[in-house]
């Protein structure tokens, strides 16, 4: 590891954790969803950071967020859950294991096949943070477990499936302007326009 | 448009000037004493420890200055949620009863169990939204850094992995407002352009792909000022790693040992009664 990354580290690390935070204190980062539970994607900053610089980026931000989530519960709590979430085994812990379940999964593939290393990566990050924030939901006797069955199914598939989606575009969009011989061979459709204009 | 003035919707906590007791402490003991005070808070029993704690909250509330009142504000919004676990815990939650029920309501019955359950989440909630108020009216952001690089200096001397933490909680802090503002930006650009937010589509495909247009430039936004940042801090010589000093040092006095002391003592006294307690039988 050499110098530079570890500055990159160190501010990467903070500009997740603060979108993370954006994400939250601006309710941004949840969607409306039909099950009355909304679909949170303020996990995704913690994956993203996780697949961009590594297993320790993705504990930091994952404990920031945590942290963040705790702080936000009992400062300024807004919903019927948030009463647990003072409790820091609920806030903390799970959030710890998502930037370590993603980037085991992402490291898996040795660097090829990057979409589906990051779309496999960003459904294990965001089904660990699902299971087991509720599984401690659970333990903690907040709700009952045939709720908290309903919600896995109904949220944590579908929070999957926004988060693999996002994760990939963003992964993409800034791989490809960070190095742009990934898209060197590609054309724009702008590019075409060119092209016809100096036809005529 | 009150939809889209992200940056007044951020209320971390409002940072009260002052010249207590409590302002004036140290900042790593501020946070060790946050600490603490949570782990007693989370392992306390109903009777007599959780009302004890929230006494002595209150008399640091006291101390500090403050209104007691002014920093209970904030649990007004979740007052009505309250009543709605309230009726959760009390019917839909099984547990295993050794009493009868105290009250009979068609199918459901309220026993001794759930109402103590039911009292010690209400309590806990409480006392922990009174103590991080607390924390977060007399301590500023700067001390809150700072007190954390003091706390974690014992693990990785040799890399100065403290600095880097600290380094990480100031970038994080002065960040927030700066992509709050950005994503204001972004949402009100990308409402300009036709993006329908807040309205209730039912499709999680339509719903998607109106939060990519905002997320991607976000994240892209926030890397690229990050990348920015670590071109500024390498040219102006920042190495990573090394032990440097700060602008304003917090000086360890007699009053801060004094407060030490008093917080370890109370620390042992509580939970060495629950250890007592839990040894009696006793598990309310």
């Amino acid at each position: 590891m050499s110098e530079t990354n570890r500055t990159r580290q160190i501010v990467i690390t903070a500009v997740m954790a603060a979108i993370s935070v954006v994400l939250g204190a601006t309710r941004l980062g949840f969607i409306p969803w039909f099950s009355g539970a909304s679909l949170t994607i303020m996990h995704v900053p913690v994956i993203i950071g996780a697949i961009l610089e590594g297993p320790i980026v993705g504990v930091i931000v994952g404990l920031i967020f945590g942290l963040f989530s705790l702080i936000q519960a009992a400062v300024s709590p807004t919903g019927a859950v948030d009463v647990f979430f003072v409790n820091p085994l609920i806030s903390v812990l799970p959030r710890i294991m998502i930037g370590l379940v993603a980037w085991t999964v992402f490291r898996a593939f040795n660097g090829k096949m990057t979409v589906l290393s990051t779309i496999l990566a960003s459904i294990a990050g965001s089904l660990t943070n699902t299971i087991l924030v509720l599984g401690a939901l659970g333990i903690a006797g907040a709700l009952p477990w045939e709720i908290i069955w309903a919600i896995i199914t109904a949220n944590g598939l579908a929070e999957a499936g926004v988060a693999a989606v996002i994760c990939t575009a963003i992964i993409l969009a800034w791989k490809s302007i960070a190095n742009p011989d990934l898209v060197a061979g590609k054309k724009s459709s702008l590019d075409d326009l060119d092209d016809q204009e100096e036809e005529k | 448009m009150n939809d889209f003035d992200l940056l007044n919707n951020i209320s971390l906590g409002q940072y009260r000037p002052g010249d207590s007791l409590l302002h004036k402490l140290h900042p790593a003991l501020k946070i060790s004493a946050l600490v603490l005070l949570m782990v007693l808070v989370l392992i306390s029993p109903l009777l007599p420890h959780l009302p004890l704690m929230f006494l002595l909250i209150t008399l640091m509330v006291r101390l500090s200055g403050q209104s007691l009142f002014k920093l209970l504000k904030g649990t007004g919004p979740v007052l009505p949620f309250l009543l709605i676990i309230a009726l959760i815990q009390m019917f839909l939650i099984p547990r295993e009863y050794s009493t009868p029920s105290l009250l009979e309501l068609g199918p459901f019955g309220v026993h001794r169990e759930d109402l103590i359950f039911t009292a010690k989440l209400f309590g806990r909630f409480f006392t922990l939204f009174l103590l991080f108020t607390l924390f977060t009216t007399v301590t500023t952001i700067s001390e809150i850094s700072h007190g954390a690089e003091i706390l974690f200096r014992p693990i990785g001397r040799k890399r100065a992995l403290s600095h880097d933490l600290s380094l990480v909680i100031t970038i994080t802090f002065r960040f927030i407002p700066i992509l709050a503002m950005e994503a204001e930006h972004i949402t009100k650009a990308q409402a300009s352009r036709g993006g329908s937010f807040g309205t209730w589509k039912t499709g999680l495909i339509k719903k998607i792909r109106l939060y990519i247009p905002l997320l991607v430039p976000l994240f892209i936004a926030a890397l690229e000022r990050a990348e920015t940042l670590v071109e500024a801090m390498e040219a102006r010589c920042y190495e990573p790693g090394q032990e440097r000093s700060r602008l304003t040092e917090y000086a360890w006095n007699g009053r801060d040992s004094w407060s030490l002391a008093v917080l370890l003592i109370l620390f042992l006294l509580f939970t060495g009664s629950r250890f007592i307690l839990s040894i009696g039988g006793n598990y309310v």
